[in-house]
């Protein structure tokens, strides 16, 4: 039995409905799990984990983000500063924020230690938020991914 | 004038969707190259004025400021508890060293980048669960301070850490979970809501 040849035809039309579903699908999905945060992370930096850790309700108010890294330098919004310069970059900060009629006391330092930082520097960038009016901290950790969250 | 008539088989029109797909695919790739997972991150907060007012008047109800010093080894691991004046959880400070000496032992014998990665996190896991041994204790004493009237007044017991400057952060870090607080199922009691250093000891 011979089967005719079959025409070549010039147009075909794929459905692409079902290809636009799933990459719209795609998407959503990766436009949920952009972390929008990102700028307060460091790839450098390894938090300790703490089965206490949970994120906090509420949205810090004003944070200044310290990160240490394990040698003991401190990034700041991307830069590398040292202890020193970092007084000077808080006072700078301290300033802007009475011209601004807000108390530095209100604010809040979120430091972002390297679990393999000394607690010496720690306490020394501490110190340093201190002497500028700075009060409030927030010591941050991973939260614990064995412990169940409410 | 006069228009023409429509023709009478429906005209099928198709639209163009190669420039939609084009934009859709540039967006998907877009935010699979921006996509990195985080686990959750939480803070501790921490008060601490400059001029701590310490001797204030004293309530009879209150409980003196309870004291913590972590003492380090060279190398920064832990060395010994002290609550007040009381050295806290000996043996299993003795297995944290033995934990610490494998890895150091391994990491020496590591060849490759990766082999190292692979030795840290794996022994990391176990310093962790360690130490969480190590401070069992100095969270029982805390427990017993405070009375274990937690919740509402727990907020004002105070608690000054007190580090040498070589510690490893990580260490501090399970000392105020410890202290902190406890959790219970899904539960987390509060203990000690003030937590303060002490300035930085020099070397």
């Amino acid at each position: 039995m011979q089967y005719a040849p079959q025409p070549y035809s010039a147009s075909c039309d794929p459905d692409m409905t079902p290809m636009i579903d799933v990459t719209f699908q795609l998407i959503i999905f990766f436009l949920l799990t952009l972390n929008f945060s990102m700028d307060q992370q460091n790839e450098m930096i390894k938090l300790p984990i703490s089965e206490l850790a949970k994120p906090p309700e509420e949205a810090v108010s004003s944070p200044i983000t310290l990160q240490l890294t394990s040698e003991g330098t401190v990034f700041v919004g991307g830069d590398e500063v040292t202890i020193p310069n970092l007084r000077s970059l808080l006072l700078r900060e301290k300033e802007a924020m009475t011209r601004e009629r807000r108390n530095p006391r209100e604010a809040t330092v979120v430091i972002r230690a390297d679990q393999n930082a000394r607690a010496g520097v720690v306490q020394e960038l501490i110190r340093a938020c201190q002497e500028n009016g700075f009060e409030r901290f927030a010591l941050r950790a991973k939260q614990d991914p064995n412990v169940p969250q409410s | 004038m006069k228009f023409a008539l429509a023709s009478e088989q429906p005209v099928r029109v198709s639209m163009n969707m190669m420039p939609m797909i084009d934009v859709c695919f540039q967006l998907i790739i877009f935010f699979m190259l921006s996509l990195r997972l985080f686990s959750p991150e939480g803070d501790f907060n921490i008060n601490m004025p400059m001029a701590a007012p310490t001797a204030a008047v004293a309530s009879p109800d209150q409980i003196p400021i309870m004291k913590v010093r972590l003492r380090a080894r060279a190398d920064g691991e832990l060395a010994a508890v002290q609550f007040g004046d009381r050295l806290l959880g000996k043996q299993s400070l003795e297995e944290l060293h033995r934990v610490v000496a494998t890895m150091n032992a391994e990491l020496a014998e590591a060849a490759t980048a990766t082999q190292r990665q692979e030795i840290v996190d794996r022994l990391e896991l176990l310093r962790s669960e360690v130490c969480r041994k190590v401070f069992q204790p100095l969270r029982q004493e805390v427990r017993k301070m405070v009375g274990d009237k937690a919740g509402p007044g727990a907020e004002n017991t105070e608690l000054e850490l007190d580090c040498d400057y070589h510690l490893k952060y990580v260490y501090v870090m399970e000392a105020i979970t410890a202290v902190s607080g406890y959790r219970e199922g899904k539960e987390v009691t509060t203990l000690v809501g003030k937590i303060k250093f002490t300035p930085p000891r020099r070397l």
